[in-house]
């Protein structure tokens, strides 16, 4: 029992370790840089959403339809803004490459 | 096996270890390919896990005593479904099922995460392995539950008989699930810190943990009371126990987390705050089971013996230092550029309940560790009780409720006079009416009816808001009412569902306030055929019971509930009795009534009141037979053990002795529960993800977004 129990832990060690270190292995020395670009999208994506929810008050009647149009037109300026921008990144990102 | 589960063990901690290394390198030389190694330390650490999980289960299962765990926590006559759930009744179990909640949640983390934020994952990845680190050392060398029973046990103690209740094997899975989660914003906000990037993007990555984490500490907090409504006999659902408070700490953090960081999102600012409440909470989460193993407070669920106090809190001091150092360190990031435009804004009502919600804490927290503060001060341990928490956090739940209204009825950034005249017009009319009605109603208690009248406007803001939203759909697509709803709630998952979880929270206050404040007890002791009055019912103790069933002698009491003369239902609460296994000379009927005892609550409930009933029998006039039986058979075997207890069951039957009876009626006991499903409910609509597009249809609609952007922008 011991001996099988022995021999169960070397196959869990052997088949642990193999597919643990496999990457090191096989080096990749790809630099991680999506984190700027991820930023980006998340910004792109909040700028949309305020774009959304202002929609939303003005369905709920939280704004005025003048109010709503003012808030509108900033927050899809604030919207261009962040798409430009993550534009560019990918653009230089492309060039990069 | 007991070997093998060791060994694995063993390498579960050495592989923690070497992922925090692995992570820390990818994410330092920002090489993918020791950030894949450590990625992958996470996922077979929850592999090997699984695998020392199932070697525990099936001994377990196998009822195999030679395991110190389940030869204390089991038996040969403790059902297949409490055997696979004993685990976690134990203290070594439950550190092993919460390193294994753990890195199964991480490992979800890791996986959602490395390809969009990779050098925030590993970050993250090294922390949360740490924390792996650190429990997997209590398991592998202070609570192992791998402890080898030579010789093993011929029969094992039993679980505690207090734990067979359903809502107990799932309630502590469930905390576990909540704390663990909330280690997941707690990592990424620490991988924030250490790289400076300090925007959404860290809150984009766990906002969907965080939520997942209110809703497991939502429903094991829910269970855990039901289970002390109607398991334990004292006739509350909440005692302010400090294991009690523990869990609500991370909850109301957690709450106040989930708010702020939509305010991060939409306006840039609370940077500092979000990122200090993520790490807050995650730090109340391991200190929440810190209370639970140290022994450090009294209470009903801890367990007092442990060894484990100065570990926890040496890990958790040092989580607490590098967490405000690193803050500290990033001061200057974390300066966030825009400001509140107005204070008639929902951003600003979202600051406020967080400022509200984070009072809530400090105050629990003061009064839990009120014990351990005055013995430091003063050198006696005193603590508070019920009132003193009551005083103190009634008010600020009103305010809670009052601002949950208010927040949906606010647009982001400003709101005109016109805006709010039209807005709030109707749910003060409502809370105005409910005012009115209460006052004439004669309603006491100025908290509870203060609760009801911002519950009320709270129901009427979220009404509104569906009514409003759908009618805005109904106008745009032509569809019916319910298609609009469906429709309006599943395109704004996050908006809507916040809402039901806000009409959630709400009804389960108004139940809290009304049967606390409207709550009729007594405690009464009674012969058959005698009655007592609590409120508007009469209770008459009809008949004893006696049930002599396996492992469990139950003696009760059949109770007819009147009211008005009219026969209501028939209850019947009963105490039941386990006999204690180990050999500490109690006799053989004597043993029955050597250890725990349990309450079966007779309970009829519904939506206006719950009528609940607990019994207590008195045994004097029984212990005579008791010993006499243990002194003429000492030696009495198993097949003469149920013909005795036939006997005793039989003469209660015949020769009932008085019973201590505690009869309660308390108003709308149900919307607690009730309340609690439908924020839970709430909760799955907001954190649902939703519908994909297919890529090309994605692709076409952000084309399309874009498009309409610029058109705006050029205009």
């Amino acid at each position: 029992m011991e001996l099988l129990e022995l021999l169960a832990f070397l196959v869990v060690l052997w088949l642990t370790s193999r597919w643990v270190m496999a990457p090191i292995r096989s080096a990749d020395d790809a630099a991680l840089d999506n984190t700027e670009l991820a930023a980006l999208e998340a910004e792109r994506d909040a700028r949309l959403a305020a774009v959304r929810d202002a929609r939303l008050d003005l369905d709920g009647g939280k704004l005025s339809a003048d109010d709503h149009r003012a808030l509108d037109a900033r927050l899809r300026a604030e919207a261009l803004d962040a798409l430009r921008v993550l534009d560019a990144a990918r653009s230089g990102r492309t060039e990069r490459r | 096996m007991l070997t093998f589960g060791r060994a694995c063990l063993l390498l579960a901690l050495l592989l923690a270890a070497f992922g925090v290394v692995a992570c820390a390198r990818g994410a330092r030389s920002r090489r993918p390919a020791w950030a894949t190694t450590g990625r992958r330390c996470i996922y077979a650490l929850f592999a090997v896990l699984t695998i020392v999980m199932v070697v525990v289960e099936a001994a377990f299962v196998r009822s195999d005593f030679s395991f110190r765990l389940v030869a204390s926590h089991s038996s040969t006559t403790t059902p297949l479904f409490y055997k696979l759930t004993a685990m976690w009744s134990s203290q070594e179990g439950s550190l092993l099922l919460w390193v294994w909640l753990l890195t199964g949640w991480s490992s979800v983390a890791m996986l959602v995460s490395h390809r969009r934020a990779p050098e925030l994952t590993s970050w993250a990845g090294a922390v949360l392995l740490t924390l792996a680190a650190f429990f997997l050392g209590l398991v592998n060398l202070l609570a192992s539950p791998l402890q080898l029973l030579d010789p093993a046990a011929a029969e094992g103690n039993g679980l505690q008989p207090l734990l067979r209740h359903p809502a107990m094997v799932i309630h502590p899975p469930m905390l576990y699930s909540g704390y663990t989660l909330a280690t997941i914003p707690l990592a990424f906000a620490i991988a924030a810190l250490v790289t400076g990037r300090v925007d959404a993007l860290w809150i984009r990555q766990t906002r969907r943990f965080a939520l997942a984490s209110w809703l497991a500490l939502t429903f094991g907090i829910l269970l855990g009371a039901r289970w002390s409504w109607s398991e334990l006999g004292w006739g509350g659902y909440w005692a302010w126990d400090p294991v009690e408070n523990a869990a609500l700490l991370p909850w109301l953090t957690g709450t106040a987390g989930l708010h702020s960081l939509m305010v991060q999102e939409k306006r840039g600012t609370l940077k500092t705050w979000n990122v200090s409440l993520a790490l807050i909470t995650g730090i109340l989460a391991v200190l929440g089971t810190f209370l639970v193993r140290s022994g450090l407070l009294e209470s009903i669920h801890a367990f007092g013996a442990s060894t484990l106090g100065v570990p926890f809190l040496v890990f958790v001091v040092a989580l607490f230092a590098t967490s405000l150092a690193l803050v500290v360190w990033r001061r200057d990031a974390l300066q966030s550029p825009a400001r509140l435009d107005s204070l008639v804004s929902r951003e600003a009502v979202f600051v406020l309940n967080n400022v509200v919600l984070v009072g809530l804490a400090l105050v629990i927290a003061w009064g839990t560790f009120f014990p351990l503060i005055s013995e430091a001060l003063t050198g006696r341990r005193a603590s508070v009780g019920p009132p003193w928490f009551d005083r103190y956090t009634v008010p600020l739940a009103i305010v809670l409720v009052l601002l949950s209204g208010i927040g949906p009825l606010l647009p982001w950034r400003r709101a005109s006079r016109g805006a709010l005249r039209r807005v709030f017009a109707r749910p003060l009319a409502v809370a105005a009416l409910t005012a009115l009605l209460l006052v004439l109603a004669g309603a006491g208690s100025p908290r509870a009816v203060a609760l009801f009248v911002v519950a009320a406007f709270v129901a009427a803001a979220v009404g509104q808001e569906y009514w409003r939203g759908g009618r805005a759909r109904r106008a745009s697509t032509g569809r019916a009412w319910p298609v609009a709803l469906g429709g309006l709630v599943s395109r704004n998952r996050r908006r809507y569902g916040g809402y039901v979880v806000h009409i959630g929270i709400a009804m389960l206050l108004v139940g809290v306030a009304a049967s606390s404040a409207f709550k009729d007890v007594r405690d009464v002791r009674m012969r058959p055929g005698e009655r007592a009055t609590v409120g508007d019912y009469e209770m008459r103790y009809v008949r004893p019971t006696a049930e002599v069933e396996r492992q469990k002698l139950s003696l009760g009491a059949v109770v007819e509930v009147r009211r008005m003369g009219e026969l209501v239902d028939t209850l019947t609460p009963s105490r039941g009795y386990y006999p204690v296994n180990d050999a500490r000379g109690e006799g053989t009927l004597g043993r029955w009534f050597a250890g725990e005892a349990t309450s079966e609550v007779g309970l009829r409930a519904d939506l206006r009141r719950d009528v609940w009933t607990a019994v207590e029998p008195d045994l004097q006039p029984f212990r005579r037979m008791i010993d006499g039986i243990d002194k003429r058979f000492p030696l009495a075997d198993a097949r003469m053990e149920p013909l005795f207890l036939d006997a005793l069951a039989e003469r209660y039957r015949v020769q009932p002795p008085p019973a201590a009876f505690r009869l309660i009626v308390a108003p709308l006991v149900v919307w607690v529960w009730l309340g609690g499903l439908v924020a839970v409910l709430g909760g799955f609509i907001a954190i649902w993800p939703a519908r994909r597009r297919a890529p090309a249809r994605a692709r076409g609609a952000r084309r399309r977004a874009a498009r309409t952007v610029t058109m705006i922008g050029r205009a």
